[in-house]
């Protein structure tokens, strides 16, 4: 049996749906086979950082009971396989959300992991895509209203009786004010899995004619690194503890600066 | 300080990417005194101390269950008129609709949710609708509480059994 977990995050803009992509790129890519679920059946994003917009069979179309799920399972890019959900918004208004449970468990035995991408607040498709999986995955930003946002989310899948396993906090720039990791893990009650670092590279993969997670864009650059070490972790593989990072000092700014250009 | 150096100053903070942020330590301390307010460890075998908490961890005003038309537990003590009414209302819908999986009313001042699971009918009330995925989380919670009490109650009834032979 695979196991299930749904990425979710509280508040939007955290960059949820990019590291669901690259997380499940970074697990595919060390010879699991993962599927990756865009439950975010009103504002899906999932297919257009994959680059995979133009798909007929979606995740409208089985909530529907119009397809079966294997219908709409296609190849992604990196060896993920993917479940992409629709644009329509009729569409959208017709479907039953929590029909998504049933439908994830009818293919668990398929996959070592299945990842399910849910849209941000806590309203009912986030219920529904919360409660499709055994475990979560909260992603938050070091700030404080992304932390709140993340805390509610974490109670939320705790009074539907999944298991929070850990929380990664993207968009690190080691500012002097961001919520350290150790207070995140404090309020969150969680290990943090990961940081992954701002990095522009994660904007501009999905900014071309053929977009591409950017763990396959820029398979070096320090995000995609990043991901790379909690995809290990979260798979079980050793990896070296993560030391916190350094505060960047004065020079390597100043030429940092002249370095992004 | 004057406009000159004012300028240079946020300039060079442009140029430079000065951090002049700091620890939100306030917000921090507010989080926390959240979390600690919303902390749903239900650790109890007494079925009274169980439904209040789990009223508490789902936002519901009170809980009822079912079976066959007889109580089972009441949250509110006395619920044997809302789990005869609700076993009848389940059944008369069963007949006119297939399968219903949960009966939602709108009161004036609250919501009624009949919701049948594992051959119990929980009759849910609270200040807002809750969704079937809500309502089943609650049911599972519940169900599987009942089933640990009824396995004690038959390891207990055992165990006397033994110390009486």
């Amino acid at each position: 049996m695979g196991r299930i977990i749904t990425i979710v995050s509280g508040k939007g803009g955290v960059g949820k749906t990019s590291l669901t992509a690259n997380l499940g790129v970074a697990l595919a890519q060390s010879g699991l086979k993962v599927l990756l679920v865009d439950a975010d059946v009103a504002m899906a994003n999932l297919s257009l950082i994959l680059g995979m917009q133009s798909s007929p069979i979606t995740l409208h179309d089985v909530l529907l009971g119009e397809s079966t799920i294997g219908d709409a399972v296609y190849d992604g890019p990196g060896g993920v396989f993917f479940v992409p959900s629709g644009l329509s918004l009729e569409a959208y208004r017709r479907v039953d959300s929590e029909r998504l449970e049933s439908v994830i468990r009818s293919i668990q035995e398929k996959y070592d992991y299945i990842l399910i991408d849910a849209p941000a607040g806590i309203e009912k498709n986030v219920m529904a895509a919360i409660a499709a999986a055994e475990e979560t995955l909260i992603v938050t930003t070091p700030d404080s209203p992304s932390v709140a946002d993340a805390i509610k989310i974490k109670l939320v899948a705790q009074r539907l009786n999944v298991n929070p396993i850990g929380a990664i906090i993207n968009f690190v720039r080691n500012e002097k004010g961001e919520i350290r990791a150790q207070d995140i893990t404090k309020l969150l009650e969680l290990p943090v899995l990961g940081t992954v670092p701002e990095d522009p590279e994660i904007r501009r993969s999905f900014m071309q004619e053929n977009a591409l997670p950017m763990i396959l864009h820029k398979p070096n650059s320090p995000a995609s690194n990043a991901i790379r070490k909690i995809a290990q972790k979260l798979s079980g593989k050793a990896v070296e503890a993560e030391s916190e990072a350094k505060g960047q000092g004065f020079f390597s700014r100043l030429f940092g600066k002249f370095r992004k250009k | 300080m004057g406009f000159f150096s004012k300028t240079i100053g946020r300039l060079a903070a442009i140029v430079l990417d000065l951090d002049y942020t700091q620890q939100p330590k306030e917000q921090i301390a507010a989080l926390n005194d959240f979390l600690t307010k919303n902390k749903f460890e239900i650790e109890t075998g007494d079925l009274e101390e169980f439904l209040a908490l789990l009223k508490k961890k789902h936002f519901v005003d009170s809980i009822t269950i079912s079976k066959a038309g007889e109580l089972v537990a009441s949250s509110e003590g006395d619920g044997i008129g809302d789990s005869f009414a609700s076993a009848a209302l389940i059944e008369f819908i069963g007949k006119q609709i297939e399968d219903p999986q949960t009966v939602l009313m709108k009161m004036t001042d609250c919501w009624f949710m009949i919701f049948p699971f594992n051959q119990n009918i929980y009759i849910i009330k609270a200040g807002t609708s809750l969704s079937t995925i809500e309502l089943r989380a609650l049911a599972r919670e519940l169900d599987s509480f009942l089933k640990k009490e009824k396995n004690s109650r038959v390891r207990n009834s055992i165990s006397a059994k033994k110390i009486l032979n």
